[in-house]
């Protein structure tokens, strides 16, 4: 299975809401990891199964200019757990700073930001989005 | 909290004090004016119940982000329509996270439509 995340077309700004996000997730949620209870720092991905187009996640972000896309193994192998979350099957959080527990300290912001940078390293190519817009986001999209 | 597809037009009401109360303490966040929208949010983003999420310090305004309001979301990949569902306060009673239900049309659709129509249909 492939995860996909939509992306500006600023490696820069995806970065910066991707710590952005992970410490407002780990502010809000905690999951259960080999039993013990960690500060979800989630990076929200959606699942591309195996027969299925891409544009099938990616109609949904018309507005953004590129993606990238990773096998689930490749994103483990770099040292990301993939957790599902959300009512969607097809939606997961890749946790960015594992094992810390709501007592811990948490990690620091440049922690999380070299975290966000090796997953996107791990992620590899950006491409460009099929179901991007334009700058107006006009289409939503024409099946 | 119920699905969006099972009743679309559920909202949980807040209580006008508590809204005020959050407006009074509230400073307007800078990449939401920046930008020109209600409020920031990640479109990728799911909770439990399948609707977007985002806090409240996110906001521009928190009177146009009480709960029933359709809005503008803003992100690093463009800006999405939203109706607020709700201000869940279980993680904090003073930045409550901001339940979105995401719309699957555009802004530019949505505006777009209304200037065929001539004027906002009430």
């Amino acid at each position: 299975m492939l995860v996909i995340r939509a992306m500006p077309d600023n490696r820069s700004a995806a970065v910066e809401e991707m710590v952005d996000r992970a410490q407002l997730s780990a502010s809000v949620y905690v999951v259960e990891q080999s039993g013990k209870w960690h500060l979800l720092y989630g990076v929200s991905v959606f699942a591309h199964r195996p027969g299925r187009d891409a544009t099938d996640v990616l109609r949904r972000f018309p507005r953004a200019p590129m993606f990238v896309e990773a096998p689930v193994g490749a994103v483990r192998a770099a040292g990301f757990e993939v957790v599902p979350t959300g009512s969607d099957a097809d939606h997961f959080d890749v946790q960015l700073v594992d094992g810390v527990a709501e007592l811990d300290a948490p990690p620091s912001e440049a922690e999380v930001r070299a975290a966000a940078i090796r997953l996107l390293d791990a992620a590899g190519e950006w491409r460009p989005n099929p179901s991007y817009a334009g700058e107006a986001g006009q289409r939503f999209e024409e099946d | 909290m119920r699905a969006p597809w099972e009743k679309p037009w559920q909202v949980e009401e807040v209580d006008p004090a508590v809204v005020e109360r959050l407006a009074v303490a509230h400073a307007p966040y800078r990449e939401a004016v920046e930008m020109g929208v209600d409020i920031i949010s990640d479109p990728h983003a799911e909770d439990d119940d399948g609707y977007n999420w985002t806090v409240l310090s996110r906001a521009r305004d928190v009177h146009d982000v009480t709960p029933g309001s359709t809005v503008v979301m803003g992100s690093v990949i463009g800006s999405y329509l939203a109706k607020v569902v709700a201000w869940d306060f279980e993680v904090s009673g003073t930045d409550p996270i901001v339940v979105l239900d995401l719309l699957p049309v555009t802004p530019k659709s949505v505006a777009d439509a209304l200037a065929r129509a001539g004027s906002p249909a009430d």
